[in-house]
């Protein structure tokens, strides 16, 4: 029985809601908060309280739940009442209102309801939300910064939004709003700004607050202010002209003049290069005038943007390991790539090296094709180098590369290499993993002809490793070998290997290790020799208080041989060494303290006893002193068992104004002239001039914005320029200048348009043609629908009567219904319009009585009315 | 007894590395021309050797580099040395916190031989000195 009355208490739960609703129910009372579980007590309803057994069935209405069974038989003569839990949802909105109802039903099939009454408290929680503005804007620029108002709560709130501008900037919308948002609803607005002209630069921060009257919230926006159009027009390269002049005590005197160039020239086109024009200058004149930043160099000029690369004059050359490396003359070089391709050549002579007078040729070519699956090259070179170290080499090789798993790196190369003195071919092979900071790499390579033929070694093999450094403990180590027999008149063998833990104790601390061997031996008979050294040194390095410091200790084992016809010399020692270090940088320089030791066994090659102390300092400013002064200066003592004691001084000052900068640098340094002899002090000025000049544009995106006062699409003469409005294409953003110009001046994908929150009021784009974009003055027109007399005694409802505004190219605009008779054209682009009307929303048959044209002007109000009359009746008679 | 210690302090005088009287003077000033073959560098400049005690010596070098693009660098440092046997010159030039070692043959005014460097990978060339007048 009790079945049957259960499974039919549900069906009665929903017939018998729509009669509930209309007579009052009986309800009980309760309270919680979103997100809450309630348990409601229903007591039986007076009238079933006689039954001897009733079943019960609950529902909830919307936003909340009946948690569990929701259903049950109960006792009413017992007193027992019906236990409901009702959950309310997150999205409950505050108010009392009814959950849900519980519906009893008797065995004598008597039934009665109780409604469940559930005060939902409030929730109070509002949040702003604005974008990021990194973009660069312009003094002068309005500025559109959208944001929203989120109420989070479930109550409507009435919120008050407020702007805070940085001083002097103007809102050309108002700072202060109050709006309504319904529970979790938004509010999506438009903030406008005005940056004044005279603004400095930099960042500025515009503050959201929104407020009610239980809460509040607020954001903060950044804006990035430059100078001017003019300084976001990318600037084009330095050209510097220097003279340095050099000169010692023993009355030598030099001027070196030279002319370099840096930077940008055109579009994405970079190039640096210098001209030295130096004498042949003895070693103490060259120093001298490295300390006022003159070097002495052949001239070079590398031009180069994403895609290519070109070098004229001094050109380096480095191939691949099989075809050339470490080589260079003087000469030119071009490289291509593209995703798919990279194209190589190289066409030089080398400079003569000693013993010779001659250039050697230095000829190359590469070419690599990008295969879904590796990347395949070819190589041809024919290089010759003169002098005593001379070079030879003509190889043609092929490399692959592939990337077998996600982080390693395989690649492979083989030649057929011919030399001076035969021919052979040669093999290098490659693998390395690299993930983030951590690494590890094996190679080997075997080059015939060795170092002889543009090779590092003949036979090479090199493998190292790191894991990442910014774990507490980090492990790096190496190992080396080098075998070359084809040296000009000796053999040479090297190897090394090291192994470097270390250990981050904390952000300021790091402990380090090192372990290390190396040596070499050569063979250049008669004569034999080697040298081998083990060193294992300790120490950390931190900073403490904004002092930089490192300290090492090291002690190893030197040996040392020579073996000729008639001697045959072995030396061993110890070796022990200490490192230290301190500095400290500061706003008003750099300062650094190093000290150094080191004592030696006898017959090891070192010095048995070696200690320098050098302190440095550079870009001092002083502050008493003009800020565009710097000075650096430098003292090293040092000290050798059995030399002379040696004090090196050093010092320099540098003057900067506009583009021009005079240093001025002094040296006595007595290793250059030999200890004992007469230290000349070397004096050199130097006195630079930079000029940056116009870069030059070609083949990029560029046009001009523009008042189309007439209204055809073109810019006429007499139609000025629009400024400071952002133009965009793709990811790229210029701004117009004073006369409406804009220019890209990189690459950039997609249509160029117009950010429309910079436009001025009023104005909105009529055109864009290949880049010139015309803007059209808006102004607002005001219809005024009015009825025939018949009509408006008749009452016809014109609530519903489109209005539409018809250019003469047949564009249609329509107007935002403001009453029951009016619309309005908010931003109606200047020009001619006949004015109509659009019933089909209208049950009744109207017609425009008298057809509108009408020519808009910029920044005017019209009003205008539109007579509407009722069509005439037609019968037809049958 | 006595014959033996005898001849072991003479074997001892003959040692080609010992402090003894040596076969030649190296004092004095030698043009330095040195060259290295991958990366290929030019040096040329001068030895000072100020000192001579025996078969060792001392002094300063300096010298100009130049690469294969022509940049000049100068270098100035110490160098030590010792003469083996009759005219083999074992010299440790010391710059840039490198020791470079020169080992070649005194003939006549002249050294000629080749040089490396340990812990830098498999830098070596080879290397003459003449002296000044």
């Amino acid at each position: 029985m009790k079945t049957w009355l259960v499974a039919g208490l549900m069906m009665l739960a929903v017939s018998s809601l729509q009669a509930q609703l209309a007579e009052p129910e009986p309800l009980v009372h309760a309270s919680g908060e979103p997100r809450s579980f309630q348990v409601v007590r229903v007591p039986v309803p007076h009238e079933l309280r006689s039954s001897r057994g009733a079943g019960f069935a609950s529902y909830a209405t919307r936003d909340f739940d009946i948690i569990g069974r929701g259903m049950g038989w109960i006792d009413p003569r017992s007193g027992n009442d019906a236990l409901v839990t009702v959950a309310i949802s997150p999205t409950a909105v505050a108010g009392t209102r009814v959950a849900g109802r519980v519906v009893f039903v008797t065995q004598e099939e008597d039934e009665a309801t109780v409604g469940i009454e559930m005060t939902v408290s409030p929730v109070y929680h509002l949040e702003v939300r604005s974008q990021e503005h990194n973009a660069l804007y312009v003094p002068g620029e309005r500025i559109a910064l959208p944001y929203a108002v989120y109420n989070r709560g479930n109550t409507t709130e009435a919120i008050r939004v407020r702007f805070e501008l940085p001083p002097n900037w103007r809102s050309t919308t108002t700072d202060t709003l109050t709006v309504t948002v319904e529970p979790f609803g938004v509010y999506e607005g438009v903030h406008k700004v005005s940056v004044p002209r005279n603004s400095s630069t930099g960042s500025f921060f515009v503050k959201i607050t929104a407020t009610s009257a239980q809460t509040a919230a607020e954001s903060l926006i950044t804006l990035s202010l430059g100078n001017s159009y003019d300084q976001l027009r990318p600037l084009g390269a330095a050209v510097s002209a220097s003279v340095g002049t050099v000169a010692t005590q023993d009355g030598r005197a030099e001027a070196v003049p030279q002319v370099a160039i840096s930077g940008p020239v055109a579009n994405d086109i970079h190039i640096d290069g210098r001209v030295t024009f130096a004498p042949e200058l003895s070693a103490p004149l060259i120093r001298g005038l490295a300390g006022v930043g003159t070097y002495v160099t052949d001239p070079h000029l590398i031009a180069w943007n994403p895609r290519w690369r070109a070098s004229f004059g001094s050109t380096p050359l480095a191939m691949t390991d099989l075809t050339g490396v470490n080589a260079g003359g003087r000469g030119f070089a071009f490289e291509h790539r593209d995703s798919a391709h990279l194209v190589s050549v190289v066409g030089a002579r080398s400079n003569p090296g000693f013993g010779a007078d001659k250039h050697g040729e230095l000829l190359g070519a590469h070419v690599e094709r990008n295969l879904s699956f590796a990347r395949l090259g070819a190589t041809a070179t024919h290089l010759r180098g003169t002098g005593v170290q001379a070079q030879e080499l003509s190889a043609i090789a092929f490399q692959g590369r592939s990337y077998p798993l996600g982080t390693f790196t395989l690649s492979g190369e083989t030649a057929f290499r011919s030399f001076a003195d035969g021919s052979g071919m040669g093999w290098s092979a490659r693998l390395r993993h690299e993930r983030k900071a951590e690494y590890a790499e094996f190679h080997f390579t075997h080059a015939p002809g060795g170092a002889s033929a543009f090779a590092r070694a003949e036979n090479e093999v090199f493998m190292a490793f790191a894991t990442t450094p910014n774990n507490p403990f980090s492990l790096a180590g190496s190992f080396a070998d080098a075998r070359d027999d084809t040296r000009p008149n000796y053999e040479f063998h090297a190897r090394s290997a090291s192994l470097s833990p270390s250990w981050l104790v904390s952000d300021r601390l790091r402990i380090r290790s090192d372990a290390r061997y190396t040596s070499f031996d050569v063979d250049a008979a008669p004569i034999g020799y080697g040298t081998s050294e083990m060193l294992i040194t300790v120490g950390g390095a931190g900073v403490y208080k904004g002092f930089g410091f490192g300290m090492d200790v090291g002690a190893g084992r030197l040996t040392r041989n020579v073996n000729a016809d008639d001697i045959d010399a072995d030396d061993s020692g110890q070796r022990y060494t200490w490192r230290s270090s301190l500095s400290r940088a500061t706003e008003v320089g750099v300062f650094q303290l190093e000290t150094n030791y080191e004592r030696n066994s006898a017959g090891t090659g070192y010095l048995p006893a070696q200690f320098t102390l050098n302190a440095r300092a550079d870009r001092v400013q002083i502050p008493s002193l003009s800020e565009r002064l710097y000075l650096d200066g430098e003292i090293a003592l040092q000290s050798w068992t059995g030399m002379p004691f040696t004090p090196m001084v050093r010092a320099g000052a540098q003057y900067m104004w506009r583009e021009t900068t005079l240093a001025f640098g002094v040296e006595r340094n007595p290793l250059l002239t030999g200890i004992g002899q007469k230290t000349p002090w070397v004096f050199a000025i130097k006195l630079e001039k930079s000029v940056g000049v116009p870069r030059l544009t070609f083949g990029r995106a560029h046009g001009s914005v523009y008042q189309d006062l007439n209204g055809n699409g073109r810019r006429d003469g007499g139609e000025p320029g629009v400024e400071n409005v952002a133009v965009r294409r793709g990811g790229l953003r210029v701004v117009t200048g004073a006369d409406g110009g804009y220019r890209f001046w990189e690459e950039g994908r997609g249509a160029v348009t117009i950010d429309p929150t910079t436009l001025p009021y009023g104005w909105i784009v009529s055109s864009n043609r290949d880049g010139d974009i015309g803007l059209t003055a808006t102004t607002v027109l005001r219809v005024t629908l009015q009825l025939g007399a018949a009509e408006r005694a008749r009452g016809v409802d014109i609530s519903r009567v489109g209005v539409v505004a018809r250019d003469l190219y047949g564009r249609e605009w329509r107007a935002r219904r403001i009453s029951d008779s009016q619309a309005v054209f908010e931003a109606l682009p200047v020009g001619r319009y006949t004015i109509d009307a659009d019933f089909t929303a209208l049950p009744e048959p109207l017609r425009v009585e008298r057809e509108i044209m009408i020519d808009v002007d910029e920044g005017t109000t019209s009003e205008i009315v539109l007579p509407l009359a009722g069509r005439p009746l037609r019968f037809n008679q049958k | 007894m006595k014959r033996l210690l005898l001849f072991l302090l003479l074997a001892a005088c003959d040692s080609p590395t010992d402090g003894g009287m040596a076969p030649v003077n190296v004092e004095g000033r030698w043009t330095y021309q040195a060259a290295q073959i991958t990366p290929l560098l030019n040096m040329s400049g001068a030895l000072d050797i100020d000192e001579q005690d025996g078969r060792s010596f001392n002094g300063t070098v300096t010298f100009t580099e130049v690469d294969a693009q022509g940049t000049q660098h100068v270098r100035a440092g110490l160098l030590t040395g010792r003469v083996l046997g009759d005219d083999v010159l074992d010299i440790d030039i010391y710059v840039d916190a490198q020791v470079r070692r020169h080992v070649g043959r005194l003939a006549a005014d002249s050294i000629t031989g080749t040089w490396s460097v340990t812990g830098a990978g498999a830098q070596s060339g080879s290397f003459t000195a003449r002296r000044l007048p």
